[in-house]
């Protein structure tokens, strides 16, 4: 069409041309009378061939375009006309052909042709988007897409931007800064309708509109600012920079797809800016990127993230040079650039964490650190660094403290930074004043805006990253600072403290049991009043889980725990299960703790033991199943060997070790307490027959200790809890209380239920059998009967001395004493049996023999068993022949047989002996008379005679 | 009937009002029978109040008035065109310079520049006529005819070049018009710098225009008999050939890196017809001395100005004097220039040229000159 009407112009003469003007100028003033599409037809051929007739024809054009725009709006309002079918087709086609001829000018002329279109073009685009930005069928300005689309889909509007765009293409080479310029103004004029042009075009050049674009701003700030005599000023700089506004939306609308580019363009205006000649440049383009990040997120982002990256000392330093003059003539505008500076941090989000490393290197870098010294910031950098922290901390906490709950919107650096809080409260670990405080601060700003399981996890990770006093300190306040907003902190840390002691968890245990226990011990030391919530309190609720770790490989682990338990005290209320598996996993401990050298420390750590058991041992279930644990566990094979026992050559500890290890190897978790059922591995197949290894031997002083610590513990869970009833609500024990508790009561009072108990478990654990466990002594005769079982029991007691020590202990108990009448009757008879076919002279020969004969005739005398002169038989035994020994024996045996024991007291006390059974001792005592004498008084008290 | 045109004018809308104006105007010289003007008592004072009202201010813009709109701004100069081509010959410049003489402004001068780009494209001669003389009277070289040269030069060499066939035979339509337009171009665009280059499809249309008709360039100089000062763009198009190698060569080592084929092409075009146009402006001078106008075209000034360029332009550059084409192709045309003038009396023979050629680069034409020239005065003196 185009080159078709390009050669009639061509024939077209003077006269034809007047005539032509003359029927276009008909045309248009008088209108209907002439079809539009020839005028249009008619006006191109103008176009083409007579340039005064331009201005007319492009006016002529606008019109057109805006009469067809409002067509096909009308036609989306109203849909389809059907009387006037091809109205809008037409029309379209007409469009076409001019925006066809217009695009010939931009190709063959661009130089010239290109800023009059575009010109046209943007005012023509501006002024119909505005123009019908109130129609129905138009979308709202803010939603620039929809408005995009809506625009691209009308045939005059996309003929309109293709030429603009054109026009754009041709004059970016030439004048770009003109082009842009024009776009900014038309921007400005006809905001926000003409929004979608700049998006249009943005993205068909986004280098050049993004450069373009903010050197114009640029430019235009600078005059401003030169005309208004400041800087920067966060508020109402709006509305007097109107340029500003277009230059951040253009700016928004390309940052989706081109925010490469942006960024690019941002870095390098700052890089020219360093080097800039010009003072205007140099001194606004940083209060410009500011204002500009001010106003658009996405351009603080930059700011934030590349921007810091091009702040390295050197460049610092000259920008200190560069402004400190302005520092000093304008001090309030400084202020004010301060405060937009922290603003603009508080408002960043992604580069947040950047931007707070960045402030804090340079903030505290010192000379020392850096080689170079040109790469240190001056002091005076330093300084304002310093200064802006402090502000932002400042404003930070403000906000965190004044509001109850602030929204994440709200503060996008904390929103940022709540999920590295855990990097920062490292950070805050191990760094130096004044890093450290301001650190805390920023954790517990973020901690307290992050919410409680923010909290919990930071405390919780300080206290196991903890590894010095210093830094332990730091949970104590970070806790008091952010309980102020969130009082429920400490329990959402128990349980993540506990979350981190599940076995599978890669946690340094022990390093964090020990901070707790610190913790605790400071807690229970330091002042109560202190405003603060107790850990104590929290880890109480977790009382079961923490008993776990009792068991915990690492001996350490288990300690601290044992220790932690002590300070956080029992539940009121236990299961019996959990009642159950604490007793078995503290009395392990105790086993293990035993096989410690060192005698200070065991006793020291016994001592925690005992608390434990003293707090455990408050209920009778809990007491029996102590007492069962302790006995069972004395005799078991794995800690026989502490106390002096011998040890089945085959057993042999470091196997058995390994094999618990193998165990714990193969489970996840210690739910299973430390017994026989545990070990579900039984044994390592495969290699073969097990070598018998020489048995650990332990010396002399270390089994006594252990035995002496054993029936401490032992006593101390068998004994009557009548007097810590009364203590109950008081939960702690001190070692002054313990020590009067001791004092009044110290003769061993037993829970008579408990003695039953234990009498039963004696038996049960020393004789092979029940079929003889009656208390009844039978006749001497049947002693021959039962030497086999007797034996038994014998080397039992033999291969356990501890029990020796056991019955001791237990001697005053006549319930105990008559529940063990079957151990002591089988000790008995092979007592009797030995002396009666010794051939030793002297009983004293066999001291291991006699050693227990006293013991057992002491224990039934304590017993009240054996009254009174034949109790007092142990102390002939060092000076008789071996048969007056088996005589000795015999007569207690035949005293036993005849008075059988008794649980009944009353009748124990109501017992006197026979003079048959006293015959023979007065015979023994008469043939030793030499060495006895001194005794006989005791035996046998002179009779005194009868005064009245 | 003053009162009563301007009762009927105010009644009537924008076409009517204005053709009726123009009608009125012609009327009045019409009965004046092209009298001296100022004589017409009252009737040019009533005229130029019509004329404010209906023509100028129309399409002015004013606050609070309605405007002209483009279309009907282009009907007003169609109006116009037609009315100046419809009257008497002889009221033509008067009806004209009641309406654009006087005060010059830019909106007059706007519109007179839309109206002489109208009166190319239909050919309209009276107008042009009309516009030469009004240049002739402001002087070819002050700024408004100079920016009325620029638009002209933007419509039909920038936007629409090859457009018109009436400005390709322009002189044919008013040689006066011509004359004038190129001594204005010849101002705008001096070749002095580059950025004063004018565009080849200019330098085109002057380089045909001016060879197609020896006597263009003396058309204003010609009316010497009636007006006492005249423009002549000859010096100017002198400029153009002597200056113009050198300038292009310098331009066109820029762009050769750049290696546009376009450039490179329009460069050889230019470097062609600036020799064209060296030639037809020759035969120029040899068709002014026919004239016998004898009116010195060149002063001793211009010479020396011209001789100045050319020996700065050689002390920059960096190549030898007989290894530059170029810089011998100016000096080569500088002399053909003097000697041509010379002889036909376009510069004065009597200036002792020396010092020009003192300070050019050798040459061996200009050498031929000087001696000649030195032959000439010595003859003179022995005569005298």
């Amino acid at each position: 069409m185009a080159t078709a009407s390009e050669s009639s112009s061509k024939t077209l003469g003077p006269q034809d041309l007047l005539n032509e003007v003359r029927s276009f100028v008909q045309g248009v003033t008088y209108k209907g009378k002439v079809k539009n599409e020839s005028l249009v037809q008619s006006a191109l051929l103008l176009l083409k061939s007579l340039p005064a007739a331009r201005h007319a024809v492009l006016e002529h054009l606008a019109n057109v375009f805006g009469e067809a725009v409002s067509m096909h709006l009308m036609n989306l309002e109203f849909g389809r006309n059907s009387s006037d079918p091809g109205g809008e087709e037409d029309l379209e086609t007409v469009l076409k052909d001019a925006s066809g001829v217009l695009h010939t000018f931009i190709h063959s002329h661009p130089q010239a042709w290109a800023p009059i279109i575009s010109a046209w073009s943007f005012e023509l685009l501006g002024h119909i988007s505005c123009k019908y930005s109130d129609r129905r069928g138009v979308p709202h300005p803010g939603s620039l897409n929809e408005l995009l689309q809506l625009w691209m889909t009308c045939t005059p509007t996309k003929l309109l931007i293709e030429v603009t765009t054109e026009c754009f293409a041709a004059m970016v080479g030439g004048a770009p800064d003109a082009c842009v310029d024009a776009l900014l103004e038309a921007s400005v004029k006809y905001s926000p309708h003409f929004d979608w042009v700049v998006a249009h075009i943005g993205s068909c050049f986004p280098t050049t509109i993004i450069t373009r674009v903010l050197m114009c701003g640029l430019k235009d700030f600078c005059h401003h600012g030169r005309q208004q005599g400041h800087m920067d000023s966060s508020s109402g700089q709006e509305e007097k920079i109107p340029k500003m506004t277009s230059v951040v939306g253009i700016l928004g609308h390309l940052a989706a797809k081109h925010s490469q580019d942006i960024r690019m363009a941002f870095m390098r205006l700052f890089e020219e800016s360093l080097k800039a000649e010009s003072e205007a440049v140099r001194f606004t383009t940083i209060p410009f990127l500011l204002q500009l990040a001010s106003m658009s997120p996405l351009l603080l982002q930059i700011m934030t993230t590349d921007t810091l990256k091009a702040l390295n000392a050197p460049v610092l330093n000259k920008l200190h040079y560069q402004f400190s003059q302005w520092k000093a003539s304008c001090p309030l505008e400084y202020e004010s650039f301060l405060t937009l500076v922290v603003h603009l941090l508080m408002k960043s989000d992604v580069g947040a964490f950047q931007a707070l490393q960045f402030l804090m290197y340079n903030a505290t870098v010192s000379k020392s650190a850096e080689t170079d010294p040109s790469l240190v910031p001056v002091v005076e950098v330093q300084r304002t660094c310093a200064i802006l922290v402090d502000q932002l901390l400042r404003e930070l906490e403000q906000m965190v403290f004044c509001k109850y709950k602030v929204s994440s919107s709200e503060i996008p650096f904390l929103s940022s930074l709540c999920p590295r809080a855990s990097e920062l409260a490292q950070m805050m670990l191990h760094a130096e004043e004044p890093r450290t405080g301001w650190l805390m601060r920023l954790v517990c700003c973020t901690v307290m805006f992050g919410g409680e399981e923010n909290g919990a996890e930071i405390l919780s990770l300080i206290m196991s990253q903890a590894k010095t006093s210093q830094q332990l300190s730091q949970f104590v306040a970070v806790q008091s600072l952010i309980e102020v907003s969130l009082p429920r902190v400490l329990i959402g840390l128990s349980q993540a403290v506990m979350d981190k002691l599940q076995p599978n968890r890669q946690t340094d245990k022990l390093k964090l049991m020990n901070n707790l226990l610190e913790l605790l011990d400071w807690e229970q030391k330091s002042d109560k009043a202190n405003n603060r919530s107790q850990l104590r309190d929290c880890f109480q609720s977790h009382w079961d889980s923490l008993c776990q770790l009792l068991l915990h490989s690492n001996i350490m682990v288990a300690i601290a725990t044992l220790k932690v338990l002590n300070i956080v005290g029992r539940p009121k209320r236990l299961t019996s299960t959990s009642l159950l598996h604490a007793c078995g996993m503290v009395l392990s401990l105790f086993f293990r703790i035993l096989e410690f050298q060192d005698n200070r420390e065991v006793s020291g750590l016994v001592n925690e033991c005992k608390k434990s058991t003293k707090q455990l041992a408050r209920e009778g279930l809990a007491q029996s199943i102590l007492v069962h644990f302790l006995l069972e566990g004395v005799l078991s094979a794995e800690n026989k060997a502490l106390f002096g026992g011998k040890i089945d050559a085959f057993i042999n500890k470091d196997e058995s070790k390994f094999l618990a290890e193998e165990n714990k190897s193969h489970g996840t978790a210690l739910t299973l307490l430390r017994s026989h059922s545990s070990v579900f591995h039984a044994g390592v197949i495969g290699q073969g027959l097990r070598t018998p290894v020489s048995r650990l031997c332990l010396g002399k002083e270390i089994i006594t200790r252990n035995k002496r610590l054993f029936l401490e513990l032992l006593w101390l869970s068998s004994r009557e809890q009548t007097e810590d009833k009364n203590q109950e609500s008081e939960v702690t024990m001190d070692t002054t209380d313990e020590s009067h508790s001791n004092k009044t009561s110290y003769v061993l009072r037993v829970p008579a239920d408990l003695c039953r108990q234990i009498g039963s478990l004696i038996v049960e654990l020393t004789t092979p059998d029940v079929l003889y466990n009656n208390r009844f002594w039978p006749e001497e005769e049947t002693l021959k009967m039962t030497v086999e079982r007797d034996l038994l029991v014998w080397k039992v007691l033999d291969d356990n001395p501890v029990l020796w020590d056991i019955f001791q202990m237990y001697a005053g108990n006549l319930l105990i004493m008559c529940r063990c009448s079957p151990v002591l009757r089988s000790l008995t008879a092979t007592l009797i049996n030995y002396f009666d076919s010794s051939r030793e002279r002297l009983a004293q020969n066999s001291p291991k023999h006699v050693d227990c004969a006293c013991i057992l005739i002491r224990c039934l005398a304590k017993s009240h068993l054996l009254p009174h002169p034949l109790g007092l038989t142990s102390e002939l035994f060092p000076i008789v022949t071996s048969f007056e020994a088996y005589l000795l024996l015999l007569t207690v045996w035949r005293y036993m047989k005849e008075n059988p024991p008794t649980e009944d007291p009353e009748e124990v006390s109501r017992r006197i002996c026979d003079q048959r059974h006293l015959e023979p001792v007065r015979a023994i005592l008469h043939n030793n008379i030499e060495h006895a004498g001194n005794l006989y008084s005791r035996f046998f008290p002179p009779v005194r005679p009868k005064m009245n | 009937m003053s009162g009563n045109i301007k009762e009927r004018l105010r009644h009537l809308e924008f076409p009517q009002s204005t053709r009726a104006a123009l009608d009125h105007l012609v009327r009045c010289y019409a009965d004046t029978g092209g009298g001296i003007p100022g004589l017409g008592g009252g009737t040019e004072n009533l005229a130029d109040e019509v004329v404010q009202d209906y023509i100028l201010n129309l399409s002015r813009k004013r606050p609070g008035q309605r405007n002209l709109t483009a279309v009907q701004e282009l009907q007003l100069l169609e109006l116009l065109c037609s009315c100046l081509q419809d009257a008497p010959e002889m009221f033509c410049y008067s009806i004209f310079s009641i309406i654009f003489g006087g005060q010059v402004d830019s909106h007059k001068t706007g519109l007179l520049t839309k109206l002489v780009s109208l009166a190319i494209s239909v050919g309209c001669g009276a107008v042009l006529g009309c516009a030469a003389l009004w240049m002739q009277e402001l002087g070819s070289q002050s700024q408004a005819v100079c920016d009325l040269a620029q638009k002209l030069v933007d419509d039909y060499c920038l936007l629409f070049p090859n457009v018109s066939m009436t400005f390709q035979h322009l002189p044919s339509v008013s040689p006066l018009f011509t004359c004038n337009f190129i001594t204005a171009v010849t101002t705008i665009y001096t070749m002095l710098d580059r950025s004063r280059i004018p565009p080849v499809g200019l330098v085109e249309y002057i380089t045909e225009w001016v060879s197609s008709d020896p006597c263009l360039c003396s058309e204003s100089v010609r009316l010497i008999r009636i007006r006492s000062n005249f423009t002549c763009p000859l010096y100017g198009l002198v400029r153009w050939c002597v200056i113009g190698p050198l300038l292009c060569k310098d331009q066109y080592q820029i762009s050769i890196p750049n290696g546009a084929d376009a450039e490179v092409e329009s460069h050889e075009k230019m470097l062609s017809l600036l020799s064209k146009l060296h030639i037809s402006v020759l035969l120029s001078l040899q068709a002014y001395k026919s004239m016998e106008l004898n009116q010195e075209l060149f002063m001793y000034g211009d010479i020396y100005l011209l001789a100045k360029i050319i020996a700065t332009h050689y002390q920059n550059s960096n190549f030898k004097c007989d290894e530059d084409s170029q810089l011998q192709v100016s000096l080569d045309r500088l002399g053909q220039t003097i000697q041509v003038a010379m002889i036909t009396g376009s510069l004065n023979g009597q200036f002792d040229l020396r010092p020009v050629f003192e300070i050019l680069p050798p040459n061996r034409l200009l050498h031929i000159v000087a001696k000649r020239q030195a032959v000439i005065k010595r003859e003179a003196m022995d005569i005298s």
